[in-house]
């Protein structure tokens, strides 16, 4: 089984992702100013990447991680200055390469990746802006030739440089071809192939390394099985079989390529691995490498297919400073010879041949010491799927041994009692420690910050400075997982909407710069994360007007919320709209999302804010999944789970301290008033209790302290808890359900639900009565007001008249070319019923009117009437017949006379949207001084 | 009863169950286990067609009332109701459906489906992907993509 390549491919995905992830911090740091500690941490992460890469064979992936390592060789050289361009040119690579690598996988023909054209358009950038300073020509690297993967017949074709022959010739040494199961070696990580890899390369005798695909198991004929099968190319001094000994590798040798002259060929004594040699030209000449080998040599075996030909050989090469080599470190090209010294020196000059420079070989070495510490014995790399496993297996046995404990109760055996409590107990330690195993510092999530911070910073043009505290601050992995998404969607939000442009800011007198802060604190179980900006903060105006708009909220509710009820509409579905998407904060995403992703994994989030000073948005968690402490407790006859984290305190009901006010129900505790929760009613509304509930457990949420009257109490438990599906997800008053030792499903309370669900509950409630009461007054035809207008008589429902004032028509001023009539420091806009059905004219000057106020969708307007006449109970029969005009329910006979009988609402709504729309525009948008404005009346 | 997927030539194995004197069923490999005698916890508040939660094998498990989510009106029947459910297979939801009872497993070959008959509500053909004809009467073939979406 191929199994532990493919698990030498996984470590390699996993280990390359960590090191892009501190790169990319490092780069950061880059920006603020030169560091030459800084520059090397980069370059040995791009380095180490690059040779991973090659034993793998990802060429696009070696090339990428060669170009950027060449760029920061120069600039920890200090010849490259390190720039705006090239900071976001690190940046693109390192995006690049996680792309890449995550590409990358294992298949038939070895490690492929599915590559495309960008990777070329990247090189070639980076390749200008190394050359652009430079006044010494690109050179062209000696790039291994890509080997191409099983030929015809299973065998394997290699293409070997000429030159390769005749250095070894020059030199007088040994040239062999070696084939190796690394993994039969008993080299099982990467580190280890490296350290080898490495130690061949300082003396300059690797000069060709690879995968054979062919012998991958089950991948070609020519399969034996072996794990991990790799060739070399090696020029030893000496035969090269002791040199394998020598470094304790034990391969076999396929061909010798060359034997120094006056020295017996070495007999080869491999296995037959069907490896086809063709000698290439590349680079004999020292030219810059064209295509088109040149066949003169003999070649031993042609191979079947033409190997392919690594085109970027004919382009502009990375810039390689000359004389040194690259760092010293994994030298995976073999003679770097520049063009110049090419033709200058004969091919004999083999630079990897001498001895590196101390300074390299000093980083060689403290690389791969410092690699040695980082993966050592204080810590452990375990699959996250065990882990999974392990916290499936705890939570399982939790709940065995809660079934456990239940039945050796029943037992009344005290020997057995106390063994099972021990059992119990180290149950509870086992399952706390497993827990642990999979804590991860919120500080992960905590690094991917700054580097969305500066590129929304720059996307929007605000400045902002990221504060992180409490990145050591556990969390279970599974949770970071969960919450990485919604917290890097509130960062957003928080620089797109919070905090404001430069110049807003100095104008407000803030600081230029924007200060975001991300703080982790540990409190009982419970991870807090808060998220604070210094920006501009919630307006509880815009949200109330968007949430009247959108039909979230009745006007009643928008009229009588709390700044705080407003904000909680932000987390409303279907609140972030059209006008609030942004480049940066996209679309759909809003804060229900990031609300119910934390609800999912047993949080919750909640949103304070002070306008003009900032917003704090903060999000409980706890700190591990699965296991919590709940009471049991029954409810309406069923029972149900309370955390016990919410639970203050619980209380027999002594029915005296029960009271009512206004319409809420109370209990009186130690001199204060406990708002209660009956929790029977709220869950099963209409049923009919056949007991009172007996106990009141004291709950308390973030924000409210409140009591919830329950039946009984059963036990505390301890409860795996599992999510409840996606088709839950609006469900507030729950958070989540267990399974009970005895194999029932339990629903858990999540108390701040209940707490937002019955504040919602109250309000519906009343608007839903005052609205019952409406239809019943009006159903009761509970009268009609009669009124005169210019000699005609109009009839409107009594109940839809709040207020009646009396006014001389001097009050009446002129706004907008609207009349209106200023009423408790309010513009309102005035009707006269004879314009609307076109009476006759109106009265002199001085004479006194009514006014009746109507408030009709949020705003006030009132219809100007020349005297009020009588309230009838009922008006008989109206005609509905011939059309009398707009907003009439028809005409009927009251008093003796004809009376219009008006539908107010209807035509106070119109009168809304089309005369008096823009007047209605400019109240709403809170003018000022409303009374100031004068016109010349038109009338 | 764990279910095993095996594939006929020419047809299909649908697996039948009842609800009132209707049979209906869904192609066997999407599911994934028949499971009675479990007690199906009500959720408060929650969609009508949601029959409640019940534990199966260790799993919260949401269990959707075929009867509601076509349009009728749910069983009236005790409380703890003891029904029959048949778990769905899907990647990332437990869901399960609730029935009357299990019917048996019908190889359906392919000359025995019809399409979607016209006389169907909105709601139906929206979760009804075929009905076909078998010597054990018609049964109505449940599209369960829609299904798993629909009760979303």
């Amino acid at each position: 089984m191929s199994v532990d390549f493919e698990g030498l491919f996984e470590s390699f995905v996993a280990e390359s992702s960590e090191m892009l992830d501190r790169a990319e911090g490092s780069v950061l740091e880059l920006e603020k100013g030169f560091n030459k500690e800084v520059v090397n941490d980069i370059f040995r992460a791009f380095h180490t990447i690059k040779g991973d890469s090659g034993i793998f064979g990802l060429q696009e992936i070696t090339d990428t991680a060669h170009a950027l390592e060449n760029m920061l060789d120069l600039m920890r050289a200090e010849k490259l200055e390190v720039s705006m361009e090239r900071i976001d040119l690190l940046l693109t690579g390192i995006d690049r390469l996680r792309q890449m690598i995550a590409a990358a996988r294992v298949g038939p023909g070895g490690v492929q990746l599915s590559s495309d054209g960008d990777v070329k358009t990247l090189l070639d950038t980076l390749h200008k802006a190394i050359a652009g300073d430079r006044q010494v020509p690109v050179k062209k690297p000696q790039t291994i030739v890509r080997q191409n993967s099983v030929g015809e017949g299973g065998s394997f074709s290699l293409r070997v440089p000429k030159r390769y022959r005749l250095d070894a010739e020059a030199r007088g040494h040994y040239l062999s071809l070696v084939y190796v199961d690394l993994y039969a070696q008993g080299i099982s990580s990467l580190l280890e192939i490296r350290q080898i890899l490495d130690n061949l390369e300082d003396q300059g005798s690797l000069l060709m390394q690879g995968v054979l695909e062919n012998m991958l198991p089950g991948r070609g004929p020519g399969a034996d099985g072996s794990l991990l099968p790799y060739y070399m190319v090696l020029a030893t001094q000496g035969p090269v079989e002791p040199f394998l000994e020598h470094h304790g590798i034990g391969g076999k040798v396929l061909r010798v390529l060359h034997t120094p002259k006056g020295q017996n060929a070495v007999p080869v004594g491999g296995a037959a691995v069907p490896v086809d040699l063709v000698e290439d030209d590349a680079g004999v000449s020292g030219e810059v490498g064209t295509g088109g080998a040149t066949p003169a040599v003999p070649a031993p075996l042609l191979a079947g297919e033409n190997a392919i030909r690594d085109d970027r050989n004919a382009e502009e090469g990375v810039l390689l400073d000359e004389g040194r080599g690259t760092a010293g470190m994994i030298v995976k090209m073999p003679a770097k010879k520049t063009k110049q010294s090419a033709v200058e020196a004969p091919p004999s000059a083999m630079p990897p041949a001498e001895p590196k420079e101390s300074p390299s070989l000093k980083n060689a070495n403290q690389a791969i010491q410092s690699m040695r510490e980082s993966s050592s014995e204080t810590h452990l790399k375990v699959s996250v799927t065990l882990l999974d496993e392990l916290i499936n297996l705890a939570g399982e046995t939790i709940i065995a041994r809660n079934d456990l404990m239940q039945k050796v109760e029943r037992i009344k055996d005290p020997a057995l009692a106390v063994t099972s409590k021990k059992v119990s107990y180290l149950v509870t330690k086992l399952q706390e420690s497993i827990m642990r195993t999979r804590l991860q510092e919120i500080g992960t999530i905590f690094q991917r910050l700054p580097r969305l911070v500066r590129d929304i910073s720059l996307l929007t043009g605000k400045q902002v400075e990221l504060v992180t505290e409490g990145g050591d601050v556990e969390l279970d992995k599974t949770l970071i997982d969960a919450i990485v998404d919604p917290v890097m969607h509130m960062v957003r939000n928080s620089i797109d909407h919070g905090i404001e442009a430069p110049e807003i800011r100095i104008r407000a007198g803030k600081p230029e710069k924007g200060i975001l802060k991300l703080s982790a604190t540990l409190r009982g179980g419970n991870v807090i994360l808060r998220i604070i900006d210094d920006g501009k903060g919630l307006d509880a105006d815009a949200i109330r007007n968007k949430a009247l708009a959108k039909g979230l909220i009745t006007e009643r509710q928008a009229a009588e919320a709390t700044n705080e009820e407003l904000f909680e509409l932000i987390f409303e579905p279907g609140f972030s709209t059209a006008e609030t998407i942004t480049q940066t904060s996209g679309r759909g995403v809003g804060m229900d999302v990031v609300r119910t992703n934390f609800k999912r994994v047993g949080g919750t989030v909640d949103v304070s804010s002070e306008k003009g000073r900032g917003t704090t948005i903060t999000a409980t968690l706890p700190q591990t999944l699965s296991i919590i402490t709940c009471l049991m407790v029954e409810i309406a006859a069923k029972r149900y789970a309370m955390p016990q984290q919410n639970i203050e305190e619980l209380i027999l009901i002594d029915p005296e301290q029960l009271t009512t006010v206004e319409s809420h129900i109370m209990y009186r505790l130690r001199g204060h008033l406990l708002p209660l929760v009956k929790i029977g009613e709220v869950l099963y509304p209409g049923r009919q209790a056949e007991q009172e509930p007996r106990y009141i457990a004291v709950v308390r949420s973030d924000r409210h302290r409140f009591g919830m009257m329950i039946d009984d109490i059963i036990n505390p438990e301890e409860i795996v808890v599992k999510p409840l599906g996606e088709h839950f997800s609006d469900l507030t008053i729950f958070s989540g359900a267990a399974i009970l030792g005895d194999g029932e499903a339990v629903l858990i309370l999540d108390i701040p639900g209940v707490a937002r669900f019955t504040n919602l509950q109250s309000n519906m409630r009343e608007d839903l009565e005052a609205s019952r009461d409406q239809a019943a007054a009006d159903e009761k035809e509970s009268g009609y007001l009669l009124v005169g207008v210019a000699g005609n008589q109009f009839a409107m429902p009594v109940s839809s008249v709040p207020r009646i004032e009396k006014i001389t028509s001097e009050r009446i001023e002129s706004f907008m070319g609207i009349e209106t009539l200023i009423f408790n420091d309010e513009i309102v806009p005035l009707l006269r019923l004879q314009t609307v059905y076109r009476l006759a004219r109106r009265e002199a000057v001085g004479t006194d009117l009514y006014v009746l106020i109507f408030n009709v969708h949020g705003m006030r307007v009132g219809i100007v009437v020349d005297s009020i006449k009588s309230v009838v109970g009922s008006i008989g029969h109206v005609e509905t017949g011939a059309y009398l005009g707009e907003s009439v329910n028809g005409q009927a006979i009251v008093n003796g006379e004809k009376t219009v009988v008006l539908d107010v609402i209807d035509l106070i709504g119109r009168m809304q949207q089309t005369k008096f729309r823009e007047l209605r525009a400019y109240i709403e948008k809170g003018a000022p001084d409303s009374a100031s404005a004068m016109e010349t009346t038109e009338a | 009863m764990k279910i095993d997927d095996s594939t006929i030539v020419g047809g299909r194995q649908i697996l039948t169950w009842k609800i009132g004197e209707r049979l209906f069923g869904m192609d066997i490999g999407h599911c994934r286990e028949v499971d009675k005698d479990k007690v199906i916890v009500a959720v408060p508040h929650s969609r009508k067609e949601i029959a409640g939660i019940v534990n199966l094998r260790g799993d919260v498990v949401t269990v959707i009332d075929l009867r509601v989510l076509l349009g009728g009106e749910a069983a009236k029947a005790a409380d703890d109701q003891m029904s029959v459910i048949i778990r769905l297979k899907c990647r990332n939801q437990h869901v399960a459906l609730k029935a009357d009872s299990i019917y048996d497993v019908l190889s359906v070959t392919n000359d025995q489906f019809e399409g979607t008959p016209a006389h169907l509500s909105e709601i139906e053909a929206r979760y009804i992907q075929s009905v076909a004809m078998t010597p054990k009467g018609l049964v109505v073939i449940l599209n369960p993509d829609e299904i798993l979406r629909g009760a979303s």
